[in-house]
């Protein structure tokens, strides 16, 4: 894992360090056919990931009354639809059960993964194997499949429609794969360091604040965004377990304008693009962390 | 349980004295374990259990639940629609993990191996891999209910963007209704957008797991004469087959799931999943035929992954 961890940084892995490479080697930068290829097949797939993304910023902004024609370019661009949206439907309530939603999920998850996380990763005790296993395990069920189950116990504490029902169940949902990060990372961070603390003489737990927690950010905040991401994003739960337009989640309220008899694609798209933003300025700020986050459960 | 803490464990305390230790762990245990334990009986572990409960009930969402023995499960037997609907699924769970472990694992090959040879490397990624490892990966942040959303619309037989496109250059012919009408296609068309979504996901994991590969081992390799498809069939693969195998599991879960994708953006006539085909059930009040609908699907994915594994066994390879 510590290799997965070091060669997968953001930076290309193959760098000619500095002046390593003489000069005539130079000359044999020609470019191959087969170089061509690869590139040209490498950008137009990149442009098959990135074009959905241009059609729905493109429609966002067109005028209703271009939203039939074939230009793919609107006339002119279009931003009150921004405004309109907002102002026509129940998008900002939506927003805002979602800021909720995500913000206490994201607290939740990280109040409870971290101590597990931290106790996993660093006692042996009986039965750590069969607790890291029902983690995976439990990773595995489909949300689906336990959504009735979920609906009737929420049903009996009488608390569909909640927010606090939603936190709690995207909060479940996340902390699997948290306490999955979380003990790799503590995991690697080395235990002399935490003895050495408590032979200068704090406390374990101190030592576990000011030593390991501070060693082990870059997994905590990867954790943070992940699961703020995922509850960002979360459909199934919303959809069933709550059930008045207002008290739904955004992923559900943009979906609502499908339901309806014509859909303005425009509106929807606008709102699209106000539910993506978050996610992908977000997205910005662990890209570094992701693929050693993702991989230090999963590779070795 | 903050009650009996004993004020701070100096060193020899820790070490000497036999009731701090047990304290100590047993401190640890409570305060530590038993939160997101009690969080996974609450909401994992007791769902589930209701479920197969449930399953076994004509509970329709009321205050009576009797009993009805094994006849939701004989109804699902007898009915024909949600055979219609296992049998997509069940298409989704074989092909979708093919298609998007196979291009993954390209792609990933290509960035961290397929660069051009150059003086003292063995192996060199193409220029540019953190770009494309990034644009792939991007769907992987976007909420699954959006992505059916923009695909409903590149999909859309008057104004979307693959007619649009076709049109463009001159293939009329090709326009298609891709969604409303043959099922073939849709099924074709939701496969599509499934591994469109994961490819990125398995793009960036693949290439972390072979950036893990020693570059000796593909030093030996090329000393020895192995090509570019030797190098990968004979080093690359075995190497990162562990990846593969977990990959394969979670993929195809979540291709058997594919529940936002088939219900925002596929008409319900033209194809049906499982899952799609549980949450009408659930809509319409039939909550203990839904739930046993659910212990299938459970059933499927359980089995799904024992075979994976089963068949995805190899000698561990420790390097």
């Amino acid at each position: 894992m510590a290799t997965a961890t070091q060669t997968a940084g953001p930076e290309p892995v193959e760098k000619q360090p500095a002046g390593s490479a003489p000069r005539p080697t130079r000359t044999k930068r020609t470019f191959r056919p087969r170089t061509l290829v690869i590139t040209a097949v490498a950008w137009l797939l990149a442009a098959l990931f990135l074009a959905p993304y241009l059609e729905m910023i493109v429609t966002a902004l067109r005028p209703a009354d271009e939203l039939r024609d074939r230009t793919y370019l609107p006339d002119k661009l279009h931003w009150s639809n921004f405004i309109d949206v907002w102002k026509e439907s129940s998008l900002g309530d939506n927003l805002q059960v979602t800021l909720l939603i995500s913000g206490g999920a994201t607290v939740l998850v990280l109040l409870v993964s971290l101590p597990a996380a931290y106790y996993t990763a660093r006692m042996r005790f009986r039965g750590r194997k069969w607790f890291l296993l029902l983690v995976l395990v439990t990773q595995m069920f489909q949300p689906t499949a336990l959504l009735v189950g979920l609906y009737r116990e929420f049903h009996q504490l009488d608390m569909l429609n909640s927010v606090w029902t939603l936190i709690l169940t995207n909060a479940a949902f996340n902390l699997a794969f948290a306490v999955w990060i979380l003990t790799a990372y503590i995991g690697s961070i080395p235990a002399e360091l935490e003895e050495a603390a408590m032979v200068d003489g704090t406390s374990r737990f101190g030592a576990m604040i000011r030593v390991t927690l501070p060693l082990a950010l870059p997994g905590v905040v990867t954790a943070v965004i992940f699961t703020f991401i995922t509850s960002w994003n979360e459909f199934v739960m919303g959809l069933t377990l709550s059930t008045e337009p207002d008290k739904q989640p955004l992923t559900v309220g943009i979906n609502n304008f499908i339901g309806a008899y014509t859909v303005q694609w425009n509106y929807l798209f606008a709102a699209s693009v106000v539910a993506i933003v978050p996610v992908i300025v977000l997205f910005a700020f662990i890209e570094r962390h992701v693929v050693s986050g993702l991989t230090a459960g999963s590779v070795k | 349980m903050a009650v009996v803490l004993p004020p701070r464990f100096t060193p020899e305390r820790v070490r000497n004295d036999r009731r701090y230790r047990t304290l100590d762990k047993y401190r640890f245990i409570v305060g530590f374990l038993a939160l997101p334990l009690l969080f996974y009986a609450v909401f994992v572990i007791s769902p589930f259990l209701q479920a197969i409960y449930y399953s076994f009930t004509d509970w329709a969402g009321g205050t009576t639940a009797n009993f009805v023995g094994g006849d939701n499960y004989v109804k699902m037997w007898n009915d024909e629609k949600f055979w219609d609907s296992l049998q997509s699924s069940l298409l989704l769970l074989v092909v979708v993990p093919l298609i998007t472990l196979t291009l993954g694992i390209f792609f990933a090959y290509m960035i961290t191996a397929g660069g051009r040879h150059r003086r003292g490397r063995a192996v060199s990624g193409v220029a540019g891999s953190s770009v494309y490892k990034i644009v792939y990966f991007f769907p992987q942040v976007l909420s699954i209910a959006l992505i059916a959303v923009v695909w409903q619309q590149v999909y859309s037989s008057r104004s979307g963007l693959l007619n649009g496109l076709l049109g463009s250059v001159g293939l009329e012919s090709l326009e298609q209704r891709w969604l409303g009408g043959d099922y073939k296609l849709a099924l074709f068309s939701t496969m599509a957008v499934i591994a469109w979504s994961f490819v990125g996901f398995y793009v960036v994991l693949f290439s972390a797991a072979m950036g893990a590969i020693p570059k000796d081992i593909y030093e030996a390799a090329l000393l020895d004469g192995a090509g570019r498809a030797a190098t990968f069939f004979r080093v690359t693969l075995p190497l990162i087959w562990d990846t593969v195998r977990t990959g394969w599991i979670y993929m195809g879960i979540q291709a058997l799931d594919a529940f936002a994708v088939v219900l925002i953006m596929v008409p319900p006539h033209a194809l049906k999943v499982t899952p799609v085909y549980l949450y009408e059930r659930f809509r319409e009040g039939q909550f203990g035929y839904a739930t046993a609908i659910g212990v299938v699907l459970l059933v499927l994915s359980m089995i799904f992954t024992l075979i994976v594994m089963r068949i995805g066994r190899r000698d561990q390879i420790e390097y």
